[in-house]
């Protein structure tokens, strides 16, 4: 795999994993920046201000120094932000996916999982021992027919992310509950893409599909819409407690950062106070982009947009045109993708002024004619 | 179970877990580089056939497997 990597690589002429980040100098439709709240002069205050106030880290684990009543109460206001009963840091969400199976599941039971769900629920699934069956992408009828051959194990999980990033699909969680009722399966959402994108306060896909009752569990990463590091964990009460009390990945990690808490306060306050413009504007860019590419646009409803490119060598080579062009997007090959769906991801985040997200428009329409 | 059966129910195993009923699939068809199957999907696969033959597969059991064929054959010996 690495040396097709390096092949591709070198007939494009371009390294996607070693392109230097610089929003100054280039439109940036690669990150996960929805917001544009990375660079919002409040957010930053808020982590500096968490920094002069707590210390740069609190270089513990949560058992020896890494627990403070200002994490708690950040905990519990993003909790209550995506109208969950608690919630849990963990040092980033790959680790909590990573993490919670060994711990809610075992060798009795059985995880049914979206083919599609990011890598680090794959392997969090896989190491609990349970068994793993997955279910076809997004079919509703598929799940269903695995859930029905699955009554003999002890406790049953559907596992599933609300928006699959590499294509913008939303997955369809209220007829998944439905599904998990009718089986009394636990559900486990990740929603790294949906939150403080999603849903008319940005709370991500609960408030989005009115789910006021939610009764699994809900991860997401704090990397994305909300500009900061690390990864979070909600649901009841007493599920949060357990893994508090005995999920490896938290206990034996330092805690996350003053500077990390301090950047999820200041962005919780500007989706609050500034949600409805910034949504629509992500949503208006969304469309934008989306017209540029024609057919070659694979139909998902979140705001994403993602070329359809075929093969690996495509996805490179649009990557580096757009890159020539003073646009940074993000190619997915396998082993993230299927080796025949490689795609070119592109979100045109609310922090882009109207004016890039048009040259941004023009510049895919040139670049994909030159492409395909 | 004559492999000729075998294979027609491989076959319409790997069309569920495809999604695509009309997707032409004989025994020579190559699992990865024609149907870009890879080894999660693999997994669901071994699922749909542990169900369609009532019996338990471990993902040992398809080791050095290539094509549709090869599926139909090993679950021929297995059965
Ligand atoms: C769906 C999904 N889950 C989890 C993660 C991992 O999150 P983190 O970067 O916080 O580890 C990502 C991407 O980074 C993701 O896209």
């Amino acid at each position: 795999m690495l040396t097709r990597g390096r092949e591709i690589v070198a007939r494009a002429g371009f390294n996607p994993y070693r392109v230097d980040f610089d929003a100054a100098r280039f439109i940036d439709l690669a990150s996960n920046n929805y917001l544009g709240l990375a660079g919002r002069v409040e957010v930053k205050e808020a982590a500096i201000a968490a920094i002069r106030e707590h210390g740069a880290s609190l270089c513990g684990t949560p058992v020896a120094s890494g627990h403070s009543a200002y994490a708690r109460r950040l905990a519990e206001r993003l909790a209550a932000f995506c109208k969950l009963e608690a919630a849990l840091f963990f040092p980033s969400c790959y680790q909590a996916n990573n993490g919670i199976f060994a711990l809610l599941a075992g060798e009795d039971d059985i995880i049914v999982i979206d083919r599609a769900a990011h890598a680090s629920l794959i392997a969090g699934a896989r190491a609990s021992g349970a068994k793993i069956s997955p279910f076809v992408h997004n079919s509703l009828e598929h799940l269903a027919r695995v859930l029905e051959r699955a009554g003999h194990y002890r406790k049953i999980f559907v596992v599933t992310e609300s928006v699959f990033s590499t294509e913008g699909a939303i997955a369809p969680l209220p007829e998944i509950l439905a599904l998990c009722r009718v089986h009394d399966a636990i559900p486990v959402v990740d929603d790294s893409h949906g939150i403080g994108v999603l849903g008319a306060g940005g709370r991500g896909v609960l408030e989005h599909f009115a789910i006021t009752d939610f009764p699994g569990v809900y991860t997401a990463s704090l990397g994305k819409a909300l500009a900061g590091m690390g990864g979070v964990v909600a649901g009841k009460a007493e599920v949060m407690e357990r893994l508090e009390y005995l999920c490896p990945g938290l206990i034996y990690s330092t805690a996350l950062t003053p500077p990390a808490l301090g950047t999820l306060h200041g962005a919780l306050d500007v989706i609050e106070r500034e949600f409805p413009a910034l949504g629509q504007r992500l949503w208006h860019y969304r469309d934008i982009i989306a017209d540029a590419l024609g057919a070659k646009r694979l139909g998902g409803e979140a705001p994403i947009n993602v070329v359809a490119c075929g093969d690996a060598e495509t996805a490179v080579r649009l990557t580096a045109a757009l890159y020539r062009n003073g646009i940074l997007a993000t190619p997915f090959i396998e082993p993230s993708v299927p080796k025949d769906a490689c795609v070119v991801r592109l979100i045109a985040g609310a922090g882009l002024a109207e004016a890039a997200a048009q040259q941004a428009a023009a510049c895919l329409r040139t670049c994909i004619q030159a492409c395909f | 179970m004559t492999l000729e059966n075998c294979l027609e129910r491989v076959i319409k195993a790997i069309k569920v877990c495809k999604k695509k009923p009309a997707l032409a699939i004989d025994g020579e068809t190559r699992l990865r580089d024609d149907l870009a199957i890879d080894s999660f999907e693999m997994l669901m696969l071994a699922n749909e056939l542990e169900a369609e033959f009532d019996i338990s597969i471990a993902e040992a059991d398809f080791d050095g497997i290539l094509t549709v064929g090869d599926i139909a054959r090993r679950l021929v010996e297995k059965c």
